[in-house]
């Protein structure tokens, strides 16, 4: 190994360069990228209603099935 | 009586060295700074207190030192030698770390390659002066500007001279606002220092979600060995990033790091015993130490200037020293620096991009110097 620090050091950065250029360029194209695939896949807004608490859920869940409830309610009434 | 001189003969004050003396003096110092000057408080108190704790002399037969096999202090100190703790704090780093700028920046990410310079000028100067291939890969990667990876590779190249390097590695990164702002202001022309820097666009939910999976597959294919690091710190950012793990991100990036940071730094600081850290090899580790960190500064700035003469949109070349992976403070310090040339100059966003890629950089040199050393 003696006598390779100049070539370790070379190869070194060489890697870390293109390691990171690699990086640099997915990430250029990346939006792109997205686009194409926006038209495929639309981003919808799934998070806020993923990340909803329980609670929130459930009193939706109730007045859903409340309105649900008036409504065959009055359908079914003469 | 005999009892008493007997207890008396063990206690610290009868075994004390000098060496150990000094050490706990110098983990004093370590504490004033934090609670004083602010300086890494998170690391340099507990890495403090850990060095005094480490000095207190052992008593023959016990196992009380970080070193002494089943001993307390050396199951804290087995996550450190194993290279567990480093991988972990990358987590909470991760989930703490914003990659917008950098994805709206693209080319910015080249200056956390170039400040990596460092690194591998000081494994040469670390060979030149008669160190083993492995330490000198060992105390390189303190050019990194990064305490986890420094102590990552050196648990894995030489354990022996992890004090040293852990030290040294979380004193510069202190040091940042010192080192740094002469270095910067040699090698940039005030014309230079005075360049602005459009704001970062706006980055979709989708780019930041993809991004850590990407650059997790990029980085560990290229460079296996950097797989632990930038393996958690990508998996902690797709935490944040998700939107649907925001328990587990919170987790991440306050009580989980913050655990790791006290076990790491206590532990870290308890294997600075003075017979084992007080050596030449700590004085050159830390002179070496020094230089790699201005190395890595100039890297970053000089490089910075090179891209300039091939680009149209010219990048403030006080960006470049950000590439160092000491984050946010060497982002802070270029801010600094532009806002004493133009107070309305604001360069810290456009900053964390150079210094969030330093982070992946110096993980990637790490991976690199532990596969070519081990083979």
């Amino acid at each position: 190994m003696d006598g390779r620090g100049m070539p370790i050091a070379a190869a070194g950065m060489t890697i870390v360069f293109v390691a990171l250029s690699s990086i640099a360029t997915i990430i250029s194209v990346l939006p792109w990228l997205l686009r194409q695939l926006g038209k495929v896949v639309p981003e919808t807004d799934r998070h806020a209603s993923r990340s909803r608490p329980a609670g929130d859920n459930d009193v939706a869940a109730v007045a859903a099935a409340a309105a649900a409830y008036h409504i065959h309610r009055k359908g079914s009434s003469p | 009586m005999t009892v008493l001189v007997e207890f008396l003969s063990t206690t610290g004050f009868a075994t004390m060295t000098w060496g150990n003396l000094l050490m706990i003096v110098i983990g004093l110092i370590f504490i004033t700074l934090a609670i004083t000057k602010d300086y890494e408080p998170l690391l340099l108190l507990p890495i403090g207190f850990g060095a005094m704790v480490g000095n207190i002399p052992s008593i023959p037969g016990m196992a009380l030192s970080v070193y002494d096999p089943g001993s307390v202090l050396s199951y804290i100190y087995f996550g450190v030698s194993q290279g567990i703790f480093p991988p972990l704090i990358f987590l909470g780093i991760g989930a703490m770390t914003d990659f917008s700028t950098m994805l709206s920046n693209p080319r910015l990410v080249l200056l956390g390659a170039a400040a990596q310079i460092g690194i591998f000028l000081t494994l040469i100067g670390a060979l030149y002066l008669g160190f083993t291939p492995e330490e000198a890969g060992a105390i390189g990667i303190i050019g990194g500007a990064d305490g986890p990876t420094a102590i990552f590779l050196s648990a894995k190249l030489a354990p022996h001279l992890l004090g040293a390097i852990a030290i040294a590695a979380y004193s510069y990164m202190a040091l940042v606002p010192v080192i740094q702002p002469p270095i910067m202001r040699l090698l940039t022309t005030r014309k230079e220092r005075l360049i602005r820097m459009p704001p970062p666009r706006e980055v979709s939910t989708r780019e930041r979600i993809f991004f850590p999976i990407i650059a997790f597959l990029v980085a560990a294919l290229i460079a296996p060995g950097s797989l632990a690091l930038v393996g958690m710190l990508m998996f902690g950012n797709l935490l944040k990033e998700s939107g649907v793990t925001d328990r587990l991100a919170d987790t991440a990036r306050h009580a989980f790091i913050d655990i790791v940071t006290i076990l790491l730094g206590f532990s870290v600081g308890a294997s600075t015993q003075a017979q084992t850290f007080l050596t030449p090899q700590s004085l050159s580790i830390f002179g070496l130490g020094a230089l790699s960190f201005a190395m890595a500064t100039a890297g970053g700035v000089l490089f910075c200037k090179f891209l300039n003469l091939f680009t149209k949109q010219k990048v403030n070349p006080l960006l470049g020293a950000a590439g160092v992976s000491a984050v946010p403070d060497s982002a802070r310090v270029v801010q600094m620096v532009g806002l004493q040339e133009d107070p309305h100059n604001h360069l810290l966003m456009n900053a964390m991009a150079p210094n969030v890629a330093g982070v992946i950089g110096s993980a990637i040199c790490a991976g690199i110097l532990w596969s070519v050393m081990v083979k």
